[in-house]
């Protein structure tokens, strides 16, 4: 029995090479044996304002994936707290309108970036703890540029994020324990 | 026309580790593995990312059009030379090594099946070929290992390869047609070079009622799989003049001056050439007119616009030559059956891709032109009609394998409602994850 899942990120160009591998770690973890895990790259939302409107979720990628047994949408907090509130109402709304077919919406928000799950994956670049890393808003033009200069991976694609990311989800036990808010509780909500 | 090509172990459409390997011309692979089938309608586009294998199924289609052209597996794989070294045929791009998946080499083989709709005149209903090819080593060409041909309005196939004869040889059996003996006459012929062609050299005596049956239907299947244009236009090879009565269009365009020369000797057909440059062009065309330009008689295409101006293909933009080459090609007086066009939307705007959509379903509404197309573009998809699209294919990668799916075996699309244009699924890599998904039945 296929187990087909849809990830929604904000921006598909830098986040995709991050969301496949955790999310299918994820899944794993949750006990969905096999899922087939797919990333949306249209509409490349280009940002969070586009990314979290219910209705353009609804017209843009839900009613044209019948096929999907679950959606997870994976956007950056950026700081912002009130981006769990709005998570959590688009998730509801959402997973209403899927009732029909049997399917799912899940929204969650990765502290405080997604680039934070590639360095959770690794040694910290030099000079960063990983509470200043997990507070920081900025972490991608920050933390994250300084392991890509010490990784060497600033002339790769998107900053060598897919070749980051592969290597950080080696240290997944690792991951799972830096980042309990998100990666923790999508494994636990995702349980079947 | 071609209705169905299947390629196994081809290229990109490899069948992985459980190749079969053994003594050369003994062992077949048909039925080991199911192949992968790529269907065509009259109008097929074909799209898929960059590297996905669309252009193998060109190679595909070549393969079996070099048959047509009764040359050696090897010549047809590699390069056809003529007198005065002339290049004759460019070979399959890749050669020999790249020809079967690699996981194959060097005892590999590759299988190749064409179904193809017959003409009226030669009966109708559909012809089934099929060629195992043993591709060699550097210390044996490539051989024959399995062909045959069948019509569906018979039981039984018009020949098929029977055995290994002796070194460079294989024995084929034709079809008998009144006795009642199942097997009709054997002939050894050179297992370098598919029977097909060779069969029709067959003379003398010797059961000379079923050679001719059979050399008549072997000619019937040959016809469908002969007249087949592989174009690659180039704009250079499209401005050159060319001698009138040269009417036929090379396959980077040449001759385009004097075959629209002859489209424009019928004052309708010139009328029509006028209309669908107006259409795709902020020119306003009046005429064509085709001056000579070269002490040996070349003529070459010219623009008249309103008020007179004239615009020589010199300075004609390519994007309007490539138009007019497709015009040529499906209008032409002496047009193939099947044109197949590698990235079809070369040069044309995205705004104007609904003429040259037109231009193409128009050219094979009446079923006598056939034209498939790879295509990037999501302008064109957008345009085709419920037939076109259901005809359209996708070229997918499922690994190191292509794989090729038509869109009307997609169900998602279907499903969708009300449906977003297609071209705007093509653009956002919906398709391809449509199939992921679809690839995922069955699993565990």
């Amino acid at each position: 029995m296929s187990f087909n899942v849809l990830v929604i990120p904000e921006d598909f160009t830098k986040d995709e090479h991050v969301l496949k591998p955790v999310v299918e770690r994820i899944l794993s973890d949750a006990g969905r044996a096999n899922p087939t895990v797919v990333v949306c790259r249209d509409p490349n939302f280009g940002g969070i304002g586009e990314a979290m409107k219910k209705e353009r979720l609804k017209k843009n990628v839900v009613d044209r994936y019948p096929m999907v047994d679950l959606f997870i949408l994976l956007v950056d907090r950026d700081g912002e707290a009130g981006r769990e509130l709005k998570a959590a109402s688009l998730e509801v709304g959402l997973t209403t309108d899927l009732r029909a077919r049997n399917g799912r919406f899940v929204a969650e928000v990765a502290r405080q970036e997604v680039e934070v799950f590639v360095l959770a994956g690794h040694d910290l670049p030099g000079g960063w703890t990983w509470q200043q890393v997990r507070s920081d808003p900025d972490v991608k033009n920050r933390a994250f540029r300084d392991l890509v200069r010490e990784k060497g991976t600033d002339r790769l694609p998107h900053d060598g994020r897919k070749r980051l990311m592969k290597e950080g989800v080696r240290n997944w036990a690792r991951i799972k324990s830096r980042c309990p808010e998100d990666i923790g509780s999508l494994i636990e909500r995702l349980r079947p | 026309m071609i209705k169905e090509l299947v390629l196994k172990n081809f290229k990109s459409f490899g069948q992985g580790s459980s190749c079969e390997t053994g003594p050369p011309g003994v062992m077949r692979i048909p039925g080991l593995w199911p192949g992968v089938t790529v269907k065509f309608g009259g109008l097929t586009l074909i799209i898929g990312t960059n590297a996905s294998g669309k252009s193998n199924i060109r190679d595909g289609l070549r393969f079996i059009h070099g048959i047509s052209r009764g040359y050696t597996l090897a010549e047809i794989i590699g390069e056809k030379y003529v007198e005065g070294g002339v290049l004759q045929w460019k070979g399959i791009r890749g050669g020999v090594r790249e020809t079967v998946t690699r996981d194959g080499y060097p005892a590999a083989r590759f299988a190749i099946e064409v179904r193809t709709a017959l003409r009226p005149e030669d009966g109708g209903g559909t012809a089934h070929y099929d060629i195992t090819v043993d591709v060699g080593d550097k210390n044996r060409p490539p051989v024959v290992t399995d062909e045959w041909l069948r019509f569906d309005r018979h039981d039984r196939r018009t020949f098929e390869w029977k055995a290994a004869a002796s070194p460079g040889q294989m024995e084929i059996h034709l079809r008998r047609w009144t006795a009642k003996k199942a097997l009709g006459p054997r002939f050894t012929m050179r297992n370098d070079r598919p029977a097909l062609t060779q069969i029709l050299e067959l003379s003398g005596a010797k059961d000379k009622d079923v050679v001719d049956e059979v050399q008549i239907e072997c000619r019937a299947f040959l016809r469908t799989i002969s007249s087949v244009r592989f174009l690659d236009l180039d704009p250079n090879s499209l401005r050159k003049p060319s001698i009138p009565g040269q009417t036929v269009l090379g396959d980077k365009g040449e001759n385009l001056s004097s075959v629209l020369q002859a489209i424009c000797g019928d004052a309708a057909s010139r009328e029509a050439l006028i209309e669908w440059t107006r259409e795709l062009t902020p020119l306003d065309v009046q005429d064509f007119q085709f001056p000579e330009v070269s002490l040996e008689g070349k003529v070459q295409l010219q623009i008249v616009e309103a008020g007179g101006r004239q615009i020589s293909a010199e300075s004609a933009s390519d994007g309007t030559l490539r138009f007019l080459a497709f015009a040529a090609a499906v209008l032409g007086t002496e047009p193939a059956r099947c044109y197949f066009f590698e990235e079809i939307e070369n040069g044309i705007h995205p705004n104007r891709a609904h003429l040259l959509i037109n231009l193409l379903q128009t050219a094979t509404r009446g079923g006598k032109i056939q034209v498939i197309g790879t295509t990037h573009s999501p302008a064109l998809l957008n345009f085709l009609d419920e037939q076109g699209l259901k005809d359209a294919s996708l070229v997918y990668r499922a690994g190191a394998i292509s794989r090729v799916r038509a869109l009307a075996d997609i169900p998602a699309l279907w499903q969708i409602s009300p449906r977003p244009p297609a071209g705007d699924l093509q653009g956002s890599g919906w398709f391809e994850n449509a199939v992921a998904f679809l690839e995922s039945e069955g699993k565990p």
